[in-house]
């Protein structure tokens, strides 16, 4: 009989499994959160093929460090945290990166469409938006955001992570999580004209 | 125009307020359109962001990924330390870990605390190490410590740092020591200064400013890479090998220089550019260099000079003296309490012995038991056989044979003296011995036969001796 536990293991027992060179658990953790990571550092980069080869890397850390993570914390905020430092480093070491056009993102050199989705329909902006539009100008104000207050909105306002977890990930306290976030939706809702988007 | 409630309007959509407040904030939503007008854009801005688009990985995403794990496992070099002892490191880095990792925070800090605290203090001690000590002193000797702004009475094993000024009075002197890369005495009415103490991987760079007095100086091996200079009031003195006195007339501040091994530079201050010209003093040398003048070049040590400079293999070794005073009635002085100092300590093992002597006829002669004071002599016995040295010797010789004597046992007092005469017949010390010998015959044995041999010996042997006059007396008293 295979139990809820057995079928949906938690990310600390496949950290446990993945240790003891059990390469499927390592796999199973690996899809449940390249989704999320690559998504994280496609809205902090702006660039979808970058972002591939950080959630990758990120990936690769976790893999070859297995052994540096302590059961204390969270294994997502571990995660999170390997990635955010390596989007920072890319930031750093590619000084002369410019921003791309949102719809080069998703055609890949081998000129293969890739699939994306909307996320919840129901809360879309009540009158029609331009969907193309307004991701390009949105991601092009994210961009503008100094990286502290950037990542703070990416992970609480899009990837709506709890606060307490952003707080770990980004190796803050609470309170500063709340304040970047406070200062990014301000200085965003200078970049962005939401008027645009909404009718009256 | 803003209201108080503006600031709360954030909280309140990530709906992180209390219920309590979070009513207030609805009820004052009816009323107040600044605050509704943010609470409208903060939701649209909230439907905005939740409305972007959640991409996938691209289908070649696995193969690459695989393709680049495989190629970073093959890079990954093999650990150098077998399995077990890699366990064992991560466990212990893992214990670390917790233990610097604790959730609340002013345990955080505590351990924090803790861990500078004793990083500082073993760093200081550290530092105390790399300072040099006294290894031994006699006489008045004051340091003074500018940080205490006082001067205090020097101890053996005294720590010196940068700043400290030395004062040895008459009568007094000193051994300095730092490990392994020089040692320094410093004889009586003796001032000097340490103006610079450096030391960094296993260099050292130092400097001392003698104002007056004299100085014997004697480096080792290790020194090599490293300066010593000693500043005169007329010189700049860089040493570059291993031994050299310094002595300043204290009246004209003439530099008295000698060497006895290696080499010495020396820089006149004021006649020329110190770079330009440096003058070597050799092996055998010495030189004197006025203030304010270019120095004439060395010339060679007569042979008493050569002789005092032989003290500088002499620094810190252990020496036993025996006090007396200059009159002729000195060799009474071996009959009553002698006055003797333990100076240096090297060999530790010697040091050892002579206080364990020390402390036996201590203890003796409050408990007055002989017994114990007899073990006392047959330690210093002990040092004689063990560590012979003409440096010493004759001083424990003549201290044992004074000791036999003050517990009543003239025969043995007698043998140990003779054995000083026999041994050391140029020391200083046989004079008064073999007087010695005389008076025991005379006065406690009743063999005027032996002590008018000996008597006539001191007339021999040693005529300019003062016990020539004691002896005369004694004969003359003899033959009446």
């Amino acid at each position: 009989m295979v139990t809820v536990e057995k079928a949906f293991p938690s990310d600390e027992e496949l950290i446990l499994k993945a240790r003891e060179n059990d390469r499927t658990a390592f796999d199973i953790l690996h899809k449940r959160y390249r989704e999320r990571i690559l998504n994280y550092i496609f809205r902090f980069l702006g660039d979808y093929q970058l972002a591939e080869e950080v959630t990758q890397e990120t990936f690769i850390r976790v893999f070859t460090h297995l052994k540096d993570f302590t059961l204390r914390g969270r294994v997502s905020s571990w995660i999170y945290t390997i990635a955010t430092n390596l989007a920072k480093n890319v930031k750093k070491k590619d000084k002369a990166y410019t921003t791309v056009s949102i719809d080069k993102h998703i055609l890949l050199e081998d000129e293969e469409e890739v699939e994306f989705e909307l996320r919840d329909t129901k809360s879309r902006p009540d009158t029609g938006v331009l969907q193309k539009e307004f991701e390009k100008d949105i991601q092009k104000a994210i961009e503008k955001l100094p990286p502290k207050y950037r990542e703070a909105l990416i992970l609480c306002c899009i990837q709506d992570i709890p606060y307490k977890e952003v707080a770990e990930i980004l190796r803050c306290s609470i309170r500063v999580v709340g304040i970047r976030l406070n200062r990014a939706r301000q200085m965003l809702r200078r970049l962005i004209k939401l008027d645009l988007y909404f009718e009256k | 125009m803003s209201c108080v409630y503006k600031k709360s309007i954030p909280l309140y959509i990530d709906g992180r307020l209390s219920q309590n407040k979070s009513n207030r904030i609805k009820f004052h939503l009816n009323t107040c359109r600044i605050c509704s007008q943010e609470v409208v854009e903060l939701e649209r801005l909230s439907v905005l962001l939740g409305n972007l688009r959640t991409l996938k990985v691209s289908q070649a995403y696995e193969a690459k990924f695989e393709e680049k794990l495989n190629e970073r496992l093959s890079l990954k070099k093999p650990p150098l330390i077998s399995y077990n002892a890699q366990e064992i490191y991560d466990h212990t880095i893992d214990i670390i870990r917790e233990i610097l990792s604790p959730r609340l925070i002013p345990v955080k800090v505590g351990i924090i605390a803790l861990i500078s605290i004793v990083f500082l203090t073993t760093l200081s001690s550290l530092r105390q190490m790399y300072l040099p000590s006294f290894i031994a002193l006699r006489g008045d000797v004051r340091v003074f410590k500018p940080r205490a702004n006082k001067w205090l009475l020097a101890k053996s094993g005294m720590k010196l740092k940068q700043g400290d000024v030395v004062k040895i009075e008459k009568d007094g002197m000193l051994d300095l020591r730092f490990k392994d890369y020089f040692k320094i005495r410093a004889k009586q009415n003796t001032e000097f200064i340490i103006a610079r103490f450096n030391t960094s991987w296993g260099k050292v760079n130092s400097e001392f400013g003698l104002i007056n007095g004299t100085m014997l100086v004697g480096t080792e091996r290790k020194l090599k890479d490293s300066t010593l200079k000693i500043k005169t009031p007329s010189a700049l003195l860089v040493d570059k090998g291993t031994g050299f006195m310094v002595h300043i007339n204290p009246e004209d501040n003439i530099t008295w220089l000698g060497v006895l091994d290696g080499r010495v530079m020396v820089t006149n201050y004021f006649g020329y550019k110190e770079k330009e010209i440096a003058l070597f003093v050799m092996p055998n040398q010495k030189m004197l260099i006025k203030p304010n003048e270019i120095p004439e070049g060395p010339v060679p040590l007569i042979a008493s000079e050569y002789r005092m400079l032989e003290e500088i293999n002499n620094i810190g070794k252990l020496s036993f003296y025996i006090s007396f005073s200059k009159g002729p009635k000195r060799v009474r002085e071996l009959f009553g309490p002698l006055r003797c100092y333990v100076y240096g300590d090297e060999p530790r093992e010697l040091k050892k012995l002579v206080m364990r002597a020390k402390n036996l006829m201590d203890k003796a002669i409050k408990k007055k038991e002989q017994d114990i004071f007899l073990q006392g002599i047959e330690t210093l016995k002990e040092a004689i056989e063990r560590y012979p040295s003409p440096g010493h010797n004759p001083q424990f010789l003549i201290f044992i044979g004074s000791c036999y004597e003050f517990l009543g046992l003239h025969k043995e007092a007698v043998q140990y003296f003779e054995r000083l005469i026999d041994k050391y017949p140029n020391s200083e010390l046989s004079s008064i011995a073999c007087c010695a010998i005389g008076i025991i015959y005379e006065e406690k044995l009743n063999n005027p036969k032996e002590a008018i041999k000996f008597y006539q010996k001191v007339l021999s042997e040693y005529q300019k001796s003062l016990e020539v006059s004691e002896a005369k007396e004694a004969l003359k008293r003899l033959s009446e």
